[in-house]
């Protein structure tokens, strides 16, 4: 399998692969309480915030969603951070602006912790709340449910192009005509298959779920989070 | 007296400087079933989008009325129209929006009803299953999932696009039960089929269209179809070309897909894979290809192998056939045009791809990919959605293959390849 097919599955299984269970459930606010004091503990200066908040997002995807995206989400993650760090330990090496060892290890530990903060409190993101939101504002309520329905299925494409081209010798740039070819025959025959839904209006929300047992977990955690922020002080 | 459900009366439609279908009159009433059948290209399309007022989506019109319940679809909302005629497509993973079946079930029931009983799901099997994914459910579940919104809606008339192509022999049995049951329940039921003789346990009315015209309407038992030959000979050569030992293989996030599955395939042979909705047909062809690694076991191949999918716009490089087999055949006008005699493309060579029909896709792609010299070629669904006519001439592509000592493996529910060869791997047990 080519990088790019590597990738894909990486970014696949980071995002689309739960439907609406788990953290989706939880209360958008103790979803945002927890973003806060990710962010709030990344303030912190030194390695051991950092650490900290990239293991309780580890063992908070470990509930859920699971072990997939637990080394998926961390190989997303390692790729800028190994990026950011090594180019500036490099830099240093060669006697340019840069950082040491102990920086760069910073540097690798902050940007993982990012990544992770924002990978998870994305996969969190319910479509049909956030579907449920734009019905209130007026807007097109279809436009999350849409997103996370055609995503993968476009990755799938491209996927799919990526690896044929592959066979024939091509190098990948040269698969994404192909792919778009096919994203633009799927978005004419679901425009045709769908009017009735995107020209009409749902008479009421979608109806959603909430998980006691999930917005606990992230309180605890954001609880946990905020606590250690203020011990680093 | 019948009560009428559905009303015909379409002077032409089609598309500006295009394609159009004439004098098509008909009406549905209660409880009865009308079969639409032709040739690829004989306006079976055309006339569903006109039924189900989608060809203005298309930038096609309609000179004419149809009438749904004595009013015509035009003057209908759209929520309206869908709540009394539902409208289930060949590729049905199209006609979802949904992220997950709970969602696309209830948005549509929430814009036709405007109510959301899940219960209807449960009648369509679908039970437990709100909170899945609708990426991970097979070509059959999705199927059923339109079906659940079509009998939530409480639609009259169901139009159904060539429903049994992406159907195992299970999930075409349930559909068949299904359509008894919107009969009894007095739906009218508007079929497209490439082969009208799946239906005849309905006793259809028949109408047959051949380039945009009526040529027969009338009984389905009144009217029959000379059936090309479509048996294809394998020139086997006794050398094994590609053995899959012990293949085990998972998606992340579900179950296995294959266990163990194990098999060689001769140079020079035609092999089917045959199999249920879901049991792994094209993940092995994928696997046999390289495109996907197998979680354990092994595949050896001798010489290269190509993946021809579906749908082979992802197969294509070039935006015309002529570029494209030029392109495969580097620059090479001799073995150019002697592909183009092989695999008859003449007629369609500046055509753009997209306008090109499901089955000149399947021929352009095995043409290209064997101007591209491969010697295993792995054909998914080659003859999917194609009537008897387009169906003998992809064969006869890969006959070509075949008489040039190529190897095929095509993945398939099709019956007709299946009866075609003598080499049929089913998929059963751990497959």
């Amino acid at each position: 399998m080519s990088i790019i097919g590597a990738l894909v599955g990486f970014i696949y299984r980071a995002f689309f692969l739960k439907g609406e269970e788990g953290f989706r459930l939880a209360s958008p606010w103790v979803k945002l309480l927890f973003l806060a004091s990710s962010i709030y503990l990344l303030t912190r200066q030194g390695l051991l915030p950092a650490l900290a908040n990239i293991a309780t997002v580890l063992a908070l995807s470990l509930i859920w969603p699971g072990l997939e995206w637990f080394t998926s989400g961390f190989i997303i993650s390692l790729i800028p951070a190994l990026w950011f760090s090594a180019t500036a330990y490099v830099s240093w090496l060669l006697g340019l602006p840069g950082v040491d060892f102990t920086g760069a290890l910073n540097i690798l530990a902050r940007t993982i912790s990012i990544s992770l903060t924002i990978l998870f409190s994305a996969s969190t993101i319910s479509p049909v709340r956030l579907s449920n939101i734009l019905l209130r504002i007026g807007a097109p309520s279809y436009y999350p449910l849409l997103v996370w329905r055609t995503m993968p299925y476009g990755m799938r494409v491209l996927l799919d192009s990526v690896e044929i081209g592959v066979m024939k010798g091509e190098k990948p740039h040269k698969r994404l005509a192909p792919a778009v070819a096919i994203m633009l025959e799927y978005g004419s025959y679901v425009e045709e298959y769908n009017w009735f839904k995107f020209e009409g209006k749902p008479a009421a929300p979608l109806p959603s779920r909430g998980s006691m047992k999930h917005t606990l977990i992230l309180a605890v955690a954001s609880a946990l989070e905020i606590a250690l922020g203020v011990l680093f002080l | 007296m019948v009560k009428l459900l559905l009303e015909a009366s379409i002077e032409e439609a089609g598309y500006p400087g295009g394609f159009k279908v004439r004098n098509i009159y008909f009406e549905l009433g209660e409880g009865e079933v009308l079969l639409i059948t032709g040739r690829s290209g004989s306006g079976k399309t055309t006339l569903v989008r006109a039924i189900t007022n989608t060809i203005g989506v298309q930038g096609g019109f309609l000179h004419g009325e149809v009438y749904v319940k004595g009013r015509s679809i035009r003057e209908y909302k759209p929520g309206e129209l869908a709540k009394r005629l539902a409208y289930i497509p060949q590729e049905p993973w199209y006609g979802i929006i949904g992220y997950t079946v709970g969602s696309e079930f209830c948005y549509t029931m929430l814009v036709t009803s405007g109510v959301c009983d899940m219960r209807v799901l449960a009648e369509a099997g679908l039970n437990g299953r709100e909170d899945f994914i609708t990426y991970g459910l097979s070509a059959g579940q999705t199927q059923l999932l339109l079906w659940a919104e079509a009998l939530g809606a409480g639609a009259e008339v169901i139009v159904m696009d060539e429903p049994f192509v992406y159907l195992d022999e299970e999930n075409r049995g349930r559909l068949l039960r299904f359509a008894e049951r919107m009969i009894r329940e007095g739906r009218g039921l508007i079929i497209v089929d490439h082969n009208p003789s799946n239906w005849r346990s309905l006793n259809p009315r028949l109408i047959v269209l051949d380039k945009g015209e009526v040529v027969y309407d009338g009984e389905a038992s009144g009217w029959s179809v000379e059936v090309p030959e479509t048996t294809v000979r394998s020139k086997k050569k006794g050398r094994v070309a590609v053995e899959a030992r012990d293949i085990w293989f998972k998606y992340p996030g579900y179950s296995w897909v294959l266990k163990g599955v194990s098999f060689t395939v001769e140079e020079g042979s035609l092999t089917v894979v045959v199999g249920g909705n879901g049991s792994g047909k094209t993940t092995l062809l994928k696997i046999l290809g390289g495109l996907l690694k197998p979680t354990r076991g092994r595949v050896f191949t001798r010489g290269r192998a190509i993946y021809i999918p579906e749908n082979p716009l992802a197969y294509y490089s070039m935006p015309t056939p002529r570029e494209e087999l030029m392109y495969m055949a580097r620059e090479d006008e001799g073995k150019f045009l002697e592909a183009v005699e092989l695999f008859d493309l003449r007629g369609i060579l500046d055509s753009k791809l997209s306008n090109l029909s499901s089955g000149e896709r399947r021929r352009l792609a095995i043409a290209s990919a064997y101007l591209g010299g491969f010697d295993i070629y792995l054909l998914d669904e080659p003859t999917g959605g194609l009537d008897a006519y387009n169906a003998a001439r992809v064969m006869e592509a890969v006959q070509g293959l075949l008489d040039e000592g190529k190897t095929v493996i095509a993945a398939s529910h099709d019956s007709r390849l299946k009866e075609a060869t003598d080499r049929v791997f089913l998929g059963g047990g751990g497959f």
